[in-house]
C-alpha cells in the first residue's frame, strides 16, 4: 500500500512544488529535488539536483541564489541576488540580460540554495566567493564597455591630433 | 524490531512528514533524515492505503476505524483489520504516523 518513488517518476506541477517546498522548508528542513529550466545556465543546469535550506532568521547576501515565489504568478523560482534595495532583493537569472532584473519581497524569498549535483558530484562553484563577482558581472561588463569606448575615443583623438 | 499496533489507541500523522494531496495522489515526503528529498524519498498510499490514512486524525481509535472502513467497503473485517495492522506498522517503522497519548 506504501509505495516508494522517486522525483523523476512523479510529473509535478510548478504550483505543486512550490506548496512542498514551503512545506519542508516551514519546518526548517532543507528540500531536495530536480531542477528544470536553463535560466541559471551554466551554474545551475537544468536536470542538476538542488538543495535549497530554510533562511532560519538570517538575510540572502550579494551573489546568493535564491527560491522565492514571483508576486503575481507565485511561481517558484532560483534565482541570484544581485543587489538590495529596502526590503526587497534584486533578483537575476544568470543566464539572463541585465534589465531582466526583478524585486522581490524578503516575505517572498523561501531559501538558500546550498548545493548543486551533477551526475553524481556535489558542484560548489558559483556558490562560494565568486558568488559576488558573477552577481555584479553584468556591471562590470558594463564598466569593461565603458572603459573600451573611452580608451577607443581618447586613441581617435591623438591620432586626429598627430596625423 | 518490530512495532505493535495498538488497536485500543488513536493514530496521527507524525511532524515528521510532509503529506499533501496532489493530483488525487498522496505524496509523502519524510522529513527524519534531516532532508526532504523529493529526489530519492517519496513515497504514496494506494487507494486502500489512503482511505486508512484520511481516517487517522488522532481521535478515533483504530479498532472504529478498521469497523468504517469494512462498513464503507463492505469488506470481512478481519482483511480489513490484517491491512491496517500492516501499514500502521510500515508507517510506525518510517516514523510518518504516531500514537496518539489521551
Amino acid at each position: 500500500m506504501l509505495t516508494r518513488i522517486k522525483g523523476n517518476e512523479l510529473s509535478l506541477n510548478r504550483q505543486a512544488l512550490t506548496n512542498l517546498l514551503k512545506a519542508v522548508l516551514d519546518k526548517g528542513i532543507p528540500f531536495r529535488f530536480r531542477a528544470k529550466g536553463f535560466s541559471m545556465t551554466p551554474f545551475v543546469r537544468d536536470g542538476d539536483v538542488i538543495t535549497i535550506f530554510p533562511l532560519s532568521g538570517n538575510l540572502p547576501r550579494m551573489g546568493d541564489v535564491v527560491a522565492y515565489t514571483q508576486l503575481k504568478t507565485n511561481i517558484l523560482k532560483v534565482h541570484r541576488v544581485v543587489g538590495k534595495k529596502g526590503d526587497y532583493f534584486l533578483v537575476k537569472a544568470d543566464n539572463s540580460f541585465r534589465r531582466n532584473c526583478e524585486f522581490v519581497s524578503k516575505t517572498k524569498v523561501l531559501g538558500l540554495l546550498h548545493k548543486v549535483e551533477r551526475e553524481g558530484n556535489d558542484i560548489y562553484f558559483g556558490l562560494g566567493p565568486e558568488r559576488i563577482i558573477i552577481a555584479l558581472a553584468p556591471q562590470l561588463m558594463q564598466l569593461y564597455l565603458h572603459i573600451v569606448r573611452l580608451c577607443n575615443n581618447y586613441y581617435n583623438f591623438f591620432k586626429r591630433l598627430i596625423f | 524490531m518490530e512495532i505493535k499496533v495498538n488497536l485500543h489507541a488513536s493514530y496521527s500523522p507524525s511532524e515528521y512528514i510532509v503529506a499533501r494531496k496532489i493530483e488525487g495522489e498522496l505524496i509523502i515526503v519524510p522529513l527524519v533524515s534531516g532532508i526532504g528529498d523529493m529526489e530519492d524519498e517519496l513515497y504514496t498510499l494506494n487507494v486502500t492505503g489512503r482511505a486508512i490514512w484520511d481516517k487517522l486524525d488522532g481521535r478515533k481509535l483504530l479498532k472504529d476505524v478498521i469497523q468504517e472502513l469494512s462498513d464503507e467497503f463492505e469488506s470481512n473485517q478481519k482483511q480489513i483489520e490484517i491491512d491496517v495492522i500492516g501499514l500502521l506498522s510500515e508507517l510506525l517503522s518510517r516514523r510518518m504516523i504516531i500514537e496518539v497519548v489521551s
